[in-house]
């Protein structure tokens, strides 16, 4: 998976949001190159769907591009991306959950399933990986609190610091790492994923 | 420093040392700089913890679609200057007003003369008016009140004006009250 534009150097992706900020769309253009990627995996990691994943994404793009001009600190950027992220994403699971008492399926969610569609087809040990390590970690995701879940992805999936999940969360530093530190304790507890994830780096 | 003689740091103390290791106790801090054992356990963690956001990210599908942005609006020279959105529907509101004066001018010129014959009536009328009013302001007494008074050739009078006026700096009441009207009454 490339991610070469993940390097691109934070005073690059802050000149581009000046730019952006004032109005010049080819800078939005390549913020939205820099940073698609990131916010497709972030929101697919917690709707663990595909589809809904790309929706997501337009949706988080659009707003980011009608507000950018209200952007106060540009070298937050991406904390900034991330906020308007976590809400589209807090708003689609609360749709999903009243429609769930009404029993519509989610036939969208493919956590568990593997990714068999759009992309180049795996190789089979690679789509067996794929599958295991999906169901490991929503195993593991499922046992924790919705905070400690939300906390947990930021840390160490979306790669954020106590300091960006505490404005992205609107919640003091202390009441994150709180969290974090439950939602650690639980992993930690989590023998198996911990064996197959060194099983599988080895 | 010798790590089995001193405690190293217990699993919760650990956990706490990967959250934020600048929240550990002073003493604990030094422990875990100082003591391999504490460090590589820590680390060893923390890696796991990598590795699992690293393999999220290898084995998380690629978005399909592009990202798709509302289209720009036409940019002109002065569009280009005056970017952004807001500044744009300011001009589009501008640019309606004074199609909107245009419009009215070419209605009005393009009228019946019927119409134009009659507002050029009212403004001769209104002429006329302002003359009069103009001549009732410079003198409000009709002619021949002015003939009686004499006031009929006073304009051109400016000797008899200063006996009746006296100039200003020649009139100690008023110099000295400061109050200019107590001349004339
Ligand atoms: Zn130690």
């Amino acid at each position: 998976m490339a991610h070469a534009n993940d390097k691109t150097p934070t005073s690059a992706i802050t000149e581009l949001v000046h730019k952006a900020r004032e109005g010049n769309r080819y800078a939005f253009e390549q913020l939205v190159v820099r940073f698609q990627g990131e916010i497709y995996r972030m929101i697919y990691y917690r709707t663990r769907s595909r589809l809904d994943a790309e929706d997501l994404t337009q949706d988080v793009f659009m707003k980011a591009f009608d507000h950018i001009s209200h952007i106060k600190e540009a070298d937050r950027f991406r904390s900034w991306l991330f906020s308007i992220a976590v809400n589209q994403v807090r708003d689609f699971q609360r749709k999903q959950r009243f429609r769930s008492l009404f029993k519509v399926s989610d036939d969208r969610a493919d956590f568990e399933r593997t990714e068999d569609q759009g992309r180049e087809e795996p190789q089979a040990l690679d789509h067996l990986l794929q599958k295991d390590f999906w169901r490991q970690v929503r195993l593991i995701l499922d046992k924790l609190s919705r905070m400690e879940r939300e906390v947990f992805l930021l840390r160490f999936f979306d790669h954020l610091n106590i300091k960006e999940i505490s404005k992205v969360l609107k919640k003091n530093e202390s009441t994150v790492k709180t969290h974090l530190y439950r939602a650690l304790a639980k992993f930690k507890q989590e023998s198996r994923l911990r064996q197959w994830l060194q099983e599988v780096s080895s | 420093m010798n790590s089995e003689q001193i405690e190293h740091l217990n699993s919760n103390q650990l956990l706490q040392a990967v959250v934020d290791r600048s929240d550990l106790p002073e003493a604990l801090q030094a422990h875990l700089g100082a003591c391999l054992r504490c460090r590589t356990e820590k680390e060893r963690f923390e890696q796991e913890l990598t590795h699992l956001g690293d393999m999220a990210a290898r084995l998380a599908p690629m978005p399909s679609q592009p990202i798709t942005l509302p289209r720009p609006a036409p940019r002109s020279a002065l569009g280009d200057f005056l970017s952004g959105r807001r500044v744009f529907g300011a001009a589009l509101t501008v640019a309606a007003a004074v199609l909107l004066v245009v419009l009215g001018t070419f209605v009005l010129r393009t009228a019946p003369v019927g119409q134009t014959g009659h507002s050029h009536q009212e403004l001769l009328e209104a002429r006329q008016l302002m003359t009069e009013v103009d001549l009732l302001v410079e003198n409000a007494l009709p002619q021949v009140y002015l003939e009686i008074a004499g006031d009929a050739y006073a304009a051109s009078d400016d000797e008899f004006i200063r006996f009746l006026i006296p100039p200003l700096e020649s009139d100690s009441l008023t110099s000295m009250t400061g109050k200019r009207g107590l001349v004339l009454c």
